[in-house]
């Protein structure tokens, strides 16, 4: 009997954020009743001569006072659970289509936005030209739905964080807290602002840190019972390779429990996609003179299919001849430069570029300033 | 002070009576209060057909002097007329304990339903004596305490303020028997005005007024109530104890007034129907009012009556 008592308890109060009103509403019933009962102690003493009228009366209409009497006592009673159940915020009240029209919606919303470099994709979408783009769009269209007032957001970025970045968004260089974009704000229009504001990073993804500072930031604030997570991505492996997996698989069951069911993810990549990247420029050799030929090496990859690309060397802007073309890869070995005539000294730029019908041109190109002794 | 410069009419006023202790006073004050203003006494001799003369007394109104006859025998006679000698007024007086019950006036000076009914009874006595009427009372509560039957003597004006001064019984009441117990003691045809709140049961009400019609009496009957009786304003929680050992009840006054004034609107409409029928002036007082609305109601229909 008592673990059925214990039960039935527990399950009344799992269905409520704030149990205590839920019970507070409840106990403060007895207040109309105490009221009635002390209002029935303390009465005027009249001397009455047309007792008989008064007491006919009261025969005639026994039935229907008592009725009204009770039905005040119990309407008053009701008033004061229902307050109490009111305060005690349901579970999934706050998004119901009901809540939403009665106008009275709460809950913390929080947003992690790739903004890597890989989100730099242009994924020919009508309105959105690349993932990052499009990851703005529908985050604000996902903010249009809440009410003003009620429903705070916070927006975390998902790129991985330079020092300077670092420091300029914290003032402290911690890196954690580098993803923050927005802390928590009610207001709304000044989210949306911010996500519009949300610049294109050109460094790689750091999903893992970024969900743990939401898990974190949510677990902190403790005026919005209900929380919900929404995450846009385009989910590139490197997100998962190097360790990353398994702390996203500790940081999933952390969130869960935050978060519970209320975690949204959305997957921005295309199938198909490649990417052709120039990931390293340098001389061979650490001492470049005038005296001296010097060979220049460029490290070449591709990921996924993609159609050959001409390599372009460039000295200070002057094209060094035909660079060639290549399909690059995971395995492409590294580019060599040869013909490169180096006659003065100072500080000369080299580059390196992949000319192709790329949707990810950001890392196309390198650049590198180089020292020539002469 | 002259009387011109008086205005009697206040005396007409329940709260202004309050204030007057005596009865012999308050029915003097109202009576002039009436006649404030009027050409002649408001209440007529009832005679309208000469029937004798009698010799002049001191204090007899000269109006009724025989001129003619005074010119020819140097003696002074008065006419007398066939109702003169006839009329006997009697006022019947509850004096049972709901009478007592009043709200009117303030708590050094209160005016009960008694004193209303006991002003009007004095005051038309008074009229009634001043026209060499004869004037009767009976006073009640459960059984008939006092009984004076009709006399124009002079001191049957002393006898009259005298007993309708003392204080109510505080007894339950049972008009139907004591209407009963009178119509059997009289047996003059009279003028009798009855003056109670009608608290009681209606069926014996209806017998003695029966029996007293019965017996050729002409009936007039004045139900006198309190203002909170009539309205019943009480909105807070209250133990109300009844009169009369008619018991307490505790309630919520508004949930009961709608009920009470149906209660109370019936009981008259009944009383009205049932004096109606047997062709009795019925007239429901309110004893905050002024007293000449209800003895000018009274006169007036007197001076239909004799017309």
């Amino acid at each position: 009997m008592n673990g059925i008592n214990n039960s039935l308890v527990g399950g009344l109060l799992a269905w409520a954020i704030t149990p205590s009103f839920f019970w507070a509403g409840w106990a403060l019933v007895s207040v109309p009743i105490i009221i009635h009962i002390l209002n029935r102690r303390r009465y005027k003493v009249v001397v009455w001569a047309a007792m008989e009228y008064l007491l006919s009366a009261l025969r005639k209409n026994r039935r229907r006072l008592k009725f009204e009497q009770l039905l005040l006592l119990v309407t008053r009673c009701a008033m004061l659970v229902f307050l109490g159940l009111a305060l005690s915020r349901p579970l999934g009240c706050s998004g119901s289509t009901l809540a939403s029209l009665a106008g009275g919606r709460t809950g913390l919303h929080v947003f992690v936005i790739d903004n890597s470099y890989s989100m730099a994709y242009e994924a020919d979408r009508g309105k959105a030209r690349t993932h990052l783009e499009q990851a703005k769009l529908l985050a604000k269209q996902q903010i249009d739905q809440f009410t003003a007032g009620g429903e705070s957001v916070i927006i975390i970025s998902a790129a991985r964080q330079h020092p300077t970045q670092r420091e300029g968004r914290t003032g402290t260089g911690d890196e954690a807290d580098a993803h923050i974009v927005v802390r928590s704000t009610y207001d709304l229009d000044a989210a949306k602002s911010v996500i519009d504001r949300l610049e294109q990073s050109y460094s790689g993804t750091d999903l893992a840190g970024a969900l743990q500072v939401a898990a974190r930031l949510a677990r902190e604030e403790t005026k919005q019972p209900v929380k919900s997570l929404y995450v846009y991505t385009d989910f590139t492996r490197s997100a998962w390779e190097a360790g990353n997996g398994d702390v996203l698989r500790q940081v999933g069951r952390e969130m869960t429990g935050v978060f519970g069911s209320r975690m949204r993810v959305h997957d921005l990549g295309k199938s198909g996609q490649w990417n052709y990247a120039v990931l390293e420029v340098k001389p061979d050799g650490k001492l470049v003179t005038t005296k001296f030929h010097t060979d220049f090496l460029a490290d070449v990859k591709g990921y996924g299919a993609g159609p050959d690309a001409m390599v372009q060397w460039k000295w200070d802007d002057q094209l060094l001849g035909d660079g060639g073309r290549l399909r690059p890869g995971v395995g492409t070995e590294i580019q060599r430069q040869t013909k490169a005539q180096v006659t003065e000294g100072g500080a000369h730029v080299l580059s390196v570029s992949l000319v192709d019908d790329e949707k990810l041109k950001v890392d196309n190109s390198r650049l590198r300033v180089i020292e020539v002794a002469s | 002070m002259s009387e011109t410069s008086v205005d009697y009419r206040k005396y007409l006023d329940p709260k202004v009576l309050a204030r007057i202790a005596s009865l012999d006073l308050r029915a003097r004050l109202i009576v002039e209060g009436l006649m404030t203003g009027m050409h002649r006494s408001p209440y007529q001799g009832v005679s309208v057909e000469f029937a004798q003369h009698r010799p002049y007394t001191p204090g007899d109104d000269i109006r009724h002097v025989d001129w003619k006859v005074f010119g020819r025998t140097d003696k002074i006679y008065l006419k007398q007329y066939l109702e003169e000698t006839n009329l006997h007024l009697i006022c019947v007086v509850d004096a049972s304990e709901s009478m007592a019950y009043g709200s009117v006036g303030d708590a050094g000076a209160t005016w009960t339903k008694y004193d209303h009914a006991t002003a009007i009874a004095a005051s038309l006595s008074y009229m009634a004596i001043q026209q060499q009427d004869s004037v009767g009372l009976a006073i009640f509560d459960n059984e008939l305490k006092r009984y004076f039957k009709p006399s124009n003597s002079p001191g049957q004006w002393k006898i009259v303020t005298h007993e309708l001064c003392l204080e109510p019984r505080l007894r339950k009441t049972n008009t139907g028997r004591i209407l009963d117990q009178l119509a059997e003691k009289l047996n003059h045809r009279s003028l009798i005005v009855i003056l109670s709140d009608f608290f009681d049961d209606l069926e014996g009400i209806e017998k003695g007024l029966r029996h007293l019609r019965y017996k050729k009496h002409e009936l007039m009957a004045f139900q006198v109530l309190d203002p909170l009786e009539v309205g019943f304003p009480f909105e807070d929680v209250t133990l109300f104890k009844g009169l009369e050992e008619m018991g307490e009840l505790l309630t919520e006054p508004r949930a009961l007034r709608e009920g009470y004034l149906q209660q109370l609107a019936e009981a008259t409409e009944e009383l009205k129907k049932m004096c109606r029928g047997m062709h009795i002036d019925f007239t429901r007082m309110n004893s905050s009012e002024a007293l000449d609305v209800s003895l000018s109601g009274f006169l007036a229909t007197r001076a239909a009556s004799i017309k």
